[in-house]
């Protein structure tokens, strides 16, 4: 019997509960005598609101004169409290003297929001206690004492999310947001009892967040799931105007183009990244002169009309939104034809069997039931290879399997996160689009913290309009880079989620203050030359360059040290590039613009022979003559470019199969299947550091063995798992993603147009050809003195580096008298990375980790943030962006 | 102080003794001022015959026994006790069984039918696993191999760096297991002393073979996969991110597999410096819950693969706790079935109940003596004929029992303690 190791036992318990040890050695004798100890106070603070002490008088804290005559309400706790705080003093007033200590007030419930009622002295906070959930008075008419009581609680029969005070009719009321059941709950404030009578504003979605906007008479609602904002007539809860979308035109659940169908359901819609709901030019309207999608295009000219051309008898045309029953099977189109993962689908006839697919599944040139198998009875067009073992069925996606995976009521298609049938979540990636707003003080503008994009979005509350950055570096709304623009990305966006917002006001002009978890406070401010023309930018501490952080070269898991710094540079996405500078520092970086609106924080992997993000599938169908359809891919998003290559497995076992995994390059991209050149299928060779030699240029420019494209009978129906790998370098980032993925319409992928588009793939310089000889055998591309003149630039894609080699078997030169690079093991393993840091350093408060309220004013200097963390409350000095005190 | 006598006689002087000393010690303050050093009611830190400190907890997949680990640090008392709770008669059934050492995570190994049969328990002490065998005719039966008189599993099931060639990290804490292929089963062990995750094959005889292993920061505390990508997360209580691999087939390994770690997701961070802990995935396995602990919060991670088949891995929602949470267990207990989240506090002597698509708190479980280890069972209905309900177990941590909290909507105890199952 083995005895304990009691130096490894001290020592993980020191590891596993080092707060403990310590506080044993702090408590010297270690055994006391205890209770469970209860959590309450602040920790957990959740919900918070500003209140005006002037002159003995309760007045708005928004528009409290000075700092000094202001309060605080903060309320959270494990069994619910509120607090009152004197944040300038600091202090928190006792509300209990009876205990020891500073007591908050008990309210028996968590507190999940509270608005305070100036004209009737009261705060009213909405609570969860167990099943109870309530609004909670508390009055406040002996605060000049500071001292604060529980009056009444009316129960509430649904969870609140969000609660304010509205001026309706003269009259204060209390507006309670109900997320359920998609309605706004509102009673008189005046008077409030144990009984309130309701009055109910259904309005549909998930109500989350309400901002009272009274100048207006208006009352603006965000929901927790549906991309837009509602603004409503704060006296007959009718909407007051249009609702602001938030989201792309085809997640925002709104009806875009007024054809009385919303998003996903909308046949203008290409799926959730699609912006426009506009329809698009329908087979059945392909001869009408009209430009029916108003995309500028007719009849004709249309893509949408345009006869797409099948690809070795696969059907690559889009039919799943021409209004055509295509594969006969009584379905027409999406959502209808279970064929349709969505209407940018190109085939209704993923559903079909093998023999009705109108598809020459095998490439014997015949098709469906003119196949010899088929008529012969079989489903399928080939006889499956005994020898391959049936694979288990893939799990049937989560929108298309008639459950409600996800528990909000909503099954499949119906679930407003199912952007298609083919998704395998029905959790959409963009929820909480909503989930707190602020006004500017003058409320001419309305920010939105939108958590799911992680970023602050603005709106022109006269105009009902979303302020979307413009392209270019002119436009005044800042920050938008052209990738920005490229990625949609709607607002200010950030590295954290943000959590509270709070209208202040910076050198005299209304500002925002931004909350995010991680990270801080930020001060975004509006000042627009003029009143149309906003804005928009973060206060920072300086907004000279963008800065690239250390490169770090990662082999086989380790890093190597590169032993140069990084100089602070201009960035953007283009080449990769090693160079010297004029004061002789050796530069690792990309090809860089001045534009300074051409930033954002990124992180950046370079890998070779990478796999393209999402390029694991398991969900292909293997058709002969080098055709891979994939029912539930889009290899446009994926990011496929001709001459990636497609890895298929080895099948040993099956007569024609490959003993190897086998592998052939790209030649044709569309939006689910892939066109591969058979004639050039090798196998896969992995770089390994002792073949990595062979990939010598000189000697052997290509180690890899030729192998037969295995047939379609070597997998179990067809189905295949494969991987889209890059064949040289990939470059990939943690926010852009790939970046040569493109959109599709109809199937076909977008043209690559853009060398921004192009920056995802890097290559080393080419071995000089003429007429398909290589003139001069060298390994290696770099001398001394630069480029062998036996190589040239690969015209389609960009060197990774200058001097550095990344080629295997290629000693590196130094430079400047620093060796280069000298380990690569595996080529397959290393990776660059680095990130990119926008070019400006946005003035970040520390405010703790999980900042759940913030409180501001017009006429305030500072601006107080509760985190729930530390159960603190931080008081923040606008001009100086530093932390004047701290109440824990 | 009892306790403390048999601890110093036990122990007796040396390092020996001086470890016995920090385990006390660390017992006494693990309980988080309910330990009371054996003058309390709650924590007797004696031998006793039962599971002690329960931490872990994991039900069979057809709802009718709850497998609860103890984890006594001191291998005296009992360090690594197995027991086994029928969820129809609420009652502790069968004999408790021990590791050796002390123990930590626990997972089971199903059937294809679903049924348990094995229940591996990693042994913090020993850098080991203890598989057990659970006798399909008699479930409540826990074996592994000669128990000798003590209730000690015998060296022949265990595994470990000391026993045959699969090793798992220093200090395992977190243990998944899921199937693999046709052959078998794949077992994950995620180490906090090294940072190291081990990648086991499990063969249907229960043969262990290692496949492959990575190395991540030094505090990994659980591990789960999500399987619609095939990504596996670890959580990291001395760090602000969840750790990430893949397992790819790789020609040339001995296993021809490989372990490839991914770019991490970072976490909300606070200077307590204790951060993740328990995790649970959601019914349709697109949403990530973690236990954090600073800043205390139930983190929704979405882990859903985007558009390009890549996992999101956004954080999506922090919804504010309290009091040290630990361990998080999810069930259909909504109205009409939604999904809703517990999340066991230690510190709070609570289970706080979330609604993930509210992102809100919805209720607060109080429960005595510090609830640990979560286990939310379909339980299945008596007679065959009444519906099945949920039901929450709750391991009492410094009351060497198991809580029992009624679940479904309508029931009369819901969200409430319906009874203390109290271990021997």
């Amino acid at each position: 019997m083995r005895r304990p190791n009691t130096s490894a036992l001290r020592r993980r318990i020191v590891q596993s509960w080092p707060g403990l040890v310590a506080a044993l050695a702090v408590a010297g004798s270690g055994c006391t005598t205890s209770t469970a100890p209860v959590l309450d106070g602040m920790v957990g603070a959740r919900a918070a609101a500003l209140i005006c002490l002037d002159n003995g008088k309760l007045t708005s804290g928004a528009e409290c004169p000075t700092d000094a005559k202001v309060r605080a309400l903060v309320g959270g706790g494990s069994r619910g409290t509120l607090g009152l705080a004197l944040p300038f003093v600091p202090t928190w007033a006792d509300q209990d003297k009876a205990v020891p200590g500073m007591s908050p007030l008990s309210i028996a419930g968590l507190p999940v929001a509270l608005a305070v009622d100036v004209t009737g002295q009261q705060a009213l906070v909405a609570t969860i206690d167990g099943a109870h959930r309530r609004i909670v008075r508390i009055d406040l008419a002996k605060l000049p004492s500071d001292r604060m009581a529980l009056s009444v609680q009316a129960e509430l029969g649904y969870v609140p999310a969000d609660v304010a005070i509205v001026r309706r009719n003269g009259a204060s009321w209390l507006a309670v947001a109900d997320p359920a059941g998609g309605a706004i709950h509102l009673t008189p404030a005046d008077g409030f009892s144990a009984t309130p009578t309701w009055t109910t504003w259904t309005i549909g979605g998930s109500p989350s967040a309400l901002l009272a906007v009274p100048g207006r008479g208006e009352l603006w609602v965000g929901h927790l799931h549906e991309g837009h904002v509602l603004p409503l007539d704060a006296n007959s809860g009718q909407p007051a105007g249009n609702a602001v979308a938030i989201e792309l035109g085809c997640r925002d659940g709104l009806d875009g183009d007024g054809d009385g169908l919303i998003d996903r359901l909308d046949p203008g819609c290409d799926g959730p990244l699609d912006d426009d709901e506009r329809d698009a030019e329908l087979a059945k309207d392909c001869s009408n002169g009209v430009d029916d999608d108003g995309d500028g295009a007719t009849d004709a000219q249309d893509s949408g009309c345009t006869a797409l051309p099948l690809v070795k008898g696969f059907a690559v045309a889009n039919g799943c939104r021409d209004g055509l029953d295509n594969d006969g099977d009584g379905q027409t189109d999406f959502p209808a034809d279970p064929g349709c993962a969505d209407f940018a689908d190109a085939s209704e006839a993923s559903d079909a069997p093998g023999c009705a697919n109108g598809v020459d599944d095998d490439g014997d040139g015949q098709t469906d039931s003119a196949d010899a198998q088929c008529a012969g009875g079989l489903s399928r067009e080939w006889i499956a290879d005994a020898s391959v073992a049936s694979a288990p069925a893939a799990p049937q996606p989560a929108c298309d399997n008639g459950v409600d995976d996800d528990g909000d009521g909503t099954t499949d298609l119906q679930d407003p996160d199912c952007g298609r049938r083919s998704d395998s979540a029905e959790a959409g990636p963009d929820s909480a689009p909503a989930v707190r707003m602020a006004a500017t003080s003058d409320e001419k503008w309305l920010a939105v913290a939108h958590q799911g994009r992680r970023e602050v979005l603005f709106i022109d509350v006269a105009k009902r309009q979303l302020l979307r950055p413009a392209l270019g570096g002119s436009t005044p709304y800042q920050r938008s880079s052209r990738l920005d623009a490229r990625d949609n990305v709607l607002g200010l966006a950030f590295g954290g989620r943000p959590t509270a917002l709070a209208g202040v006001t910076y050198a005299g002009k209304p500002a925002i203050a931004i909350a995010t978890s991680p990270g801080g406070l930020v001060i975004a401010q509006l000042d627009g030359p003029d009143a149309a023309t906003p804005s928009i930018r973060l206060l920072a501490t300086s907004a000279t360059a963008a800065s690239i952080s250390r490169p770090v070269l990662w082999v086989a898991g380790s890093a190597v040290d590169l032993g140069s710094t990084i100089p602070v540079r201009y960035a953007s996405l283009g080449p990769l590039r090693v160079e010297t500078t004029a004061n002789g520092t050796r530069a690792y970086g990309i090809e860089l613009t001045k534009d300074a609106f051409e930033h954002r924080a990124e992180q950046w992997r370079l890998t070779y022979q990478g796999l393209l993000p999402g390029g694991e599938r398991s969900t292909g169908r293997w058709i002969g003559a080098g055709v891979l359809h994939d029912p539930g891919a889009d290899f446009c998003q994926v990011g496929v470019v001709p001459g990636d290559f497609v890895i298929l497995p080895a099948t040993p076992a099956c007569p024609g199969g490959s003993a190897k995994t086998v592998r052939a390059p790209v030649l044709e991209v569309f939006g689910d299947t892939l066109i591969v050149d058979a004639a050039a299928a090798t196998e896969d060779l992995v770089v390994t550091k002792a073949n990595q030699a062979a990939y010598d240029l000189a000697e052997n420019p290509s180690p890899a063995v030729a192998l037969p494209l295995p047939p379609p009978q070597c997998f179990a129906d067809g189905a295949v798992r494969y991987e889209l790998r890059s064949p040289q370098w990939l470059l990939t980032g943690s926010r852009t993603g790939l970046l040569s993925r493109r959109p599709s319409r109809d199937g076909v992928c977008a043209p690559l147009s853009s060398d921004l588009l192009q920056a995802a793939r890097m290559s080393e310089p080419a071995l000089r050809q003429v007429n398909g000889q290589i003139q001069r055998p060298v390994s290696c591309p770099y001398t001394a003195n630069g480029l062998d003149g036996a190589f040239v630039a690969n015209p389609l894609t960009t060197p990774v580096f200058s001097a550095l080699q990344m080629r295997p078997g290629c000693a590196n030169r130094a430079v400047g008298g620093t060796p280069a690079v000298q380990v690569l093991p595996s080529l397959r393993e290393a990776a660059w990375t680095w990130s990119i840091a926008p070019g400006y350093t946005p003035r970040i408060s520390a405010i703790g980790a999980a900042p759940t309220a913030l409180l501001g004013g017009v006429n305030l200097k500072r601006v107080l943030a509760a985190d729930a963390g530390r159960g603190a409350l931080v008081v923040v000095d606008i001009a100086s962006g530093t932390v004047v005190s701290t109440l824990d | 102080m009892t306790t403390a006598r048999r601890l110093w006689r036990n122990a007796g002087p040396g390092p020996a003794g001086y470890s016995a000393l920090l385990r006390f010690a660390t017992f006494c303050l693990l309980s988080t001022g309910l330990a009371a050093c054996g003058q309390q009611e709650g924590l007797p830190a004696d031998s006793g015959r039962g599971v002690r400190y329960p931490i872990a907890l994991t039900a069979s997949p057809d709802g009718q026994r709850v497998y609860v680990v103890g984890a006594n640090f001191d291998r005296k008392f009992r360090a690594g006790s197995v027991g086994t709770i029928d969820t129809g008669s609420q009652a502790w059934v069968g004999k408790v069984v021990e590791t050796e050492g002390f123990a930590g995570g626990a997972a089971l190994q199903l059937s294809s039918a679903a049924q348990a049969l094995r229940l591996l328990v990693t042994s913090r002490e020993h850098d080991g696993l203890a598989v057990m065998d659970i006798d399909p005719a008699s479930p409540a039966k826990l074996s592994c191999g000669g128990i000798d008189a003590d209730g000690r599993c015998a060296d022949s099931h265990h595994y470990g760096s000391a026993i045959g060639s699969v090793t798992v990290g220093n200090d395992p804490m977190g243990i998944e297991v899921l199937p693999w292929d046709q052959q078998g089963w794949r077992v994950h062990v995620a180490a906090a002393g090294d940072g190291k995750v081990s990648v086991i094959k499990l063969s249907a005889d229960g043969k262990l073979t290692s496949v492959g292993s990575t190395g991540f920061g030094t505090g990994l505390s659980h591990i789960r996969t999500v399987p619609r990508t095939g990504r596996t997360y670890i959580s990291d209580n001395r760090a602000p991110q969840l750790h990430v691999f893949r397992l790819d087939p790789e020609v040339g390994t001995a296993s021809g597999w490989k372990v490839v770690p991914e770019a991490s997701v970072s976490l909300p961070s606070s200077s307590l410096q204790d951060y993740g802990r328990g995790m649970a995935l959601s019914a349709d396995g697109a949403r990530l819950y973690l236990a954090d602990r600073s800043p205390a919060s139930l983190v929704i991670i979405d882990v859903a693969p985007d558009s390009a088949g890549v996992p999101r891995n956004a954080v999506t929602g922090v919804i504010p706790l309290i009091g040290k949470p630990s361990e998080v267990a999810v069930a259909a207990s909504g109205e009409k079935g939604k999904e809703l989240v517990y999340v066991s506090c230690f510190g709070d002597d609570s289970v706080w109940v979330v609604d993930p698509w509210l992102r809100s708190v919805v209720d607060v479980i109080r429960l005595p003596h510090a609830p640990y280890g979560l286990a939310a069972v379909k339980v299945p209905g008596l007679d065959g004929q009444t519906p099945a309900t949920w039901t929450l177990y709750a391991g009492l941590f410094a009351r060497h029992a198991v809580a029992v909290v009624p679940l479904s909507p309508g029931h009369a105890k819901r969200h409430q303690l319906s009874a203390l199952l109290e271990s021997e």
